[in-house]
């Protein structure tokens, strides 16, 4: 009884104090919510990147075609610039208004048709990921036109071995419209897809990484003021007064524990319950799981708090730990971007942080679709670290 | 006089707090080299990510018009020496195996080459389709296997195409095909396709790549490195600034306030002291983390006027912003929600934590000049040649808002201690 007392001082304590929900709920829900847009969000905004394009032939019939090509692509967004534009277009990329640009030379189509071997400029960066994607866009859709002129080549050779052929540039017309258009449909397609066994199949989005990854963030960052009710009470000698009350020190530690990790429980469920209902984030494909996870980041965060409010002697070490760990674990564990993104020792660090880990059972469920027997692993691992980290709390804990 | 006394007691301090030393220099910097790390640096290398553990199904069956199976081809190139650092495959005998593979975490992707593939190539009217499976949590493993089995296809198509459109040309006049026509062309086609890929600089031979031209402070990733540095200096800047403000809440708490008050010193002389503390101390703090950041990841701070004139604003806007914040705090267990939530929620709305991203939505570039981080943000972007214009506006208005917050500041900490 004496700790759940002690709990519900600190849960009172820190809930009176209302600019602790901007930490707890507001700042998480805020990141969620823009870092997602920025990844994507639940894509349903057109995400293709922007091209310029300078058309220097737009009287050209191949011109024409590969403009056509372009304007259907999925993946790049054409942005018509005038020649005038041209010595701007660095800046605009440099300034991320435009990921590349392409300039098509006069006289382009008929240069192709006179196997002149015209040279169309790109303008991209392909050190970068947006600048490497345009590169070969653009050059896919150069590909497919040069390979429809190529067969149109073929075509007529065969032609005009047997017949010659009065106009040979109508020919050649004819063989790239039909090339194009058996383009649509190819005899062998590459279908993607991704291995997800339960009810979510509607792969990555933005909000499927970001909002685990911001409950994360913030369940650490809000532990700034549970260690800082510790240091307070140290300061105050409240705790040190507690110990003259019928209350044994391991009551006063776990009711702390359970103070904190009630609280970050809660902040878990908010997040959650924005994140199933407004970021349409399946947590609940698979409840049981989820709950399990939520009980459990909220041990792990409870025994970090613990060990902060152990560990700090004034109010600013209250702040500054919790501020550390939270950019050092969110960051590592890939809690702001995919691991994947990052290179090989950065990955292999990250998978030893509870960070990684946390990621790992979450997406376990709302990306894979995986049932309860997913969550052990990430589970138990994460379950050591609290241990490990209670561990340390106890042994620093200090009551004067 | 003593308000230089008090800024130098203050800074005395800030120097001796293990806290305030981390928060200035290791955190901004601890931050920028996890980014780094990362990204595998900022200097323009290309980012050497990890190897993705491929699973390869292969059912293609063997077809006597074809010499070789594409299947196997297929397989030669995912298996190359070249990809050896990039690919760990490993083959499945069915597809059911390779799912379980990917929900075992055992490989990213796998590739499933039917069993027609071959026969399809061949065939008229035949189609099929290679399937990429994917773990839905790995963001790059599908893109890159598929931009390196996309050629190999590609060309495929292209024969079976150019062969068929051979043919319907020549059909369509009443011209004789010859039985052979169709493999010569979709050989000739294979030829052409093999002879136009990309070069070493991973440009067609009929591409002119240019890469953008570099700013005039340096390349354009060197610029934008210095985007995400300044991103950490401004938000960590404005900590200080807060942190510094938090010494007046602090000595109120200590009763030392109430004590300086009953001495000859007015508290106008006080929170000037305060003031040219937390400006030297920023400016400090600036300076080192340029210097640290261009030791340490090579960033090119560029021309040294235009930085210098942005910084001092910078450092001004922080400083008096630092005490317009603090003015509103009654007691020190109010300064950790400050510190940790206003001013994150601040930068985060500035824009300091997502200056690596490209094509941001409009209405958050717009939203970002709400905030003085903001500003300090596009000050830092002009100077730096990320964006194009003069630094004069910035500037100026990063110097009006510091002046505003300055006196507001002020102004309520008097009223409070009068």
């Amino acid at each position: 009884m004496n700790i759940v007392t002690i709990a519900l001082k600190d849960l009172k304590q820190i809930a009176r104090d209302r600019m602790s929900l901007l930490f707890l709920v507001i700042m998480p829900l805020a990141f969620t919510f823009l870092m997602g847009l920025l990844f994507g969000g639940n894509q349903q905004t057109d995400t293709r990147l922007n091209v310029g394009l300078i058309n220097n032939d737009s009287q050209g019939s191949l011109t024409q075609t590969l403009t056509g090509l372009l304007e259907n692509s999925q993946t790049i967004k054409v942005v018509d610039l005038t020649p005038a534009e041209e010595s701007g277009i660095s800046d605009q990329i440099n300034s991320g208004k435009l990921a590349g640009a392409l300039i098509i030379p006069g006289s382009y189509s008929n240069d192709l048709l006179n196997e002149k071997n015209p040279q169309i400029q790109i303008i991209a960066n392909p050190s970068g990921t947006g600048g490497q994607t345009v590169l070969t866009e653009l050059q896919a859709k150069i590909s497919q036109l040069l390979g429809a002129l190529e067969t149109g080549r073929l075509s007529l050779q065969a032609y005009e071995s047997q017949k010659p052929v009065a106009d040979p540039h109508a020919y050649l017309a004819d063989a790239v419209s039909a090339s194009i258009l058996a383009w649509q449909d190819p005899s062998i397609h590459i279908n993607s897809e991704p291995v997800s066994v339960g009810a979510n199949q509607s792969g990555f989005s933005g909000y499927v990484q970001t909002s685990p990854g911001m409950l994360v963030q913030f369940a650490i960052g809000g532990l700034i003021g549970a260690a800082s009710v510790l240091v307070l009470e140290r300061r105050n000698r409240t705790i040190s007064r507690l110990l003259i009350a019928p209350v044994t020190k391991a009551q006063i530690i776990l009711g702390h524990l359970l103070g904190v990790t009630v609280m970050v429980f809660f902040q878990e469920s908010i997040l959650i319950l924005a994140g199933q209902f407004f970021f349409k984030v399946n947590y609940f494909q698979n409840p049981v799981g989820t709950l399990v996870m939520m009980l459990v980041v909220a041990l792990f965060c409870g025994s970090l708090g613990l060990f902060f409010g152990a560990i700090s002697k004034k109010p600013e070490q209250a702040i500054m730990w919790p501020l550390i760990a939270m950019f050092l674990l969110t960051a590592l564990g890939g809690a702001w971007f995919p691991l994947d993104i990052t290179s090989q020792a950065f990955y292999t660090v990250g998978h030893f942080t509870p960070g990684a880990w946390i990621m790992d059972g979450f997406q376990n469920i709302i990306l894979r679709g995986l049932g309860f027997s997913s969550i052990l692993l990430p589970a138990a691992i994460i379950m050591v670290y609290a241990v490990l980290f209670f561990g340390l709390a106890v042994w620093r804990f200090r009551f004067e | 006089m003593k308000a230089l006394d008090i800024a130098f007691k203050d800074m005395l301090r800030s120097w001796r707090s293990a806290f305030t030393v981390v928060m200035m220099f290791v955190a901004p910097l601890l931050i920028t080299g996890l980014i780094y790390l990362a990204f595998g640096g900022f200097g323009g290398g290309e980012v050497n990510i990890a190897q993705i553990d491929v699973g390869l199904v292969n059912q293609d069956t063997a077809v006597s018009q074809v010499p070789v199976s594409m299947g196997n081809e297929l397989a030669k190139i995912l298996t190359a020496d070249s990809l050896k650092n990039l690919l760990a495959v490993t083959k499945y005998p069915n597809e059911t195996d390779a799912r379980q593979a990917i929900l075992d975490k055992k490989i990213s992707v796998a590739l499933i080459i039917p069993s027609d593939f071959t026969s399809a190539v061949i065939q008229e009217n035949a189609n099929t389709a290679l399937t990429i499976i994917h773990d839905p949590a790995s963001t790059l493993a599908a893109p890159i296997l598929q931009s390196i089995v996309e050629p190999f296809v590609n060309s495929l198509n292209g024969s079976k195409i150019a062969a068929q459109v051979v043919v319907a040309q020549l059909e369509k006049d009443g011209l004789a095909v010859d039985v052979s026509l169709p493999g010569q062309i979709a050989l000739s086609y294979g030829s052409w396709s093999m002879a136009n890929i990309p070069g070493a600089n991973g440009a067609l031979p009929s591409v002119d790549l240019q890469i953008p031209t570099a700013s005039t402070q340096g390349s354009n990733k060197q610029a934008m490195a210095g985007g995400v540095v300044a991103g950490m200096i401004i938000y960590f800047a404005f900590y200080t600034g807060a942190l510094n403000a938090q010494s007046i809440i602090r000595e109120q708490d200590d009763q030392t306030l109430a004590r300086l008050a009953v001495t000859p010193t007015s508290p106008a002389t006080i929170l000037t002291g305060k003031v040219i503390g937390s400006v030297i101390l920023i400016f400090i703090q600036v300076v080192v983390l340029m210097l640290l950041s261009s030791l340490f990841f090579g960033i090119n701070w560029g021309d040294p006027m235009k930085m210098g004139a942005v910084s001092m604003a910078m450092v001004f806007l922080a400083s008096g912003f630092g005490i317009f914040l603090m003015s509103f705090i009654k007691n020190m267990r109010q300064t950790g929600i400050v510190l940790g939530g206003v001013l994150t929620v601040l930068g985060m709305l500035g824009g300091l934590f997502t200056t690596g991203f490209q094509n941001l939505p409009k209405a958050f570039a717009v939203a970002t000049l709400f905030t003085p981080h903001g500003w300090a943000l596009r000050a830092y972007k002009l100077a730096l040649g990320i964006l194009s214009g003069g630094i004069l506006i910035p500037v100026l208005v990063m110097t009006a808002i510091g002046a505003v917050s300055m006196i507001v500041g002020v102004l309520l900490f008097r009223r409070r201690f009068a």
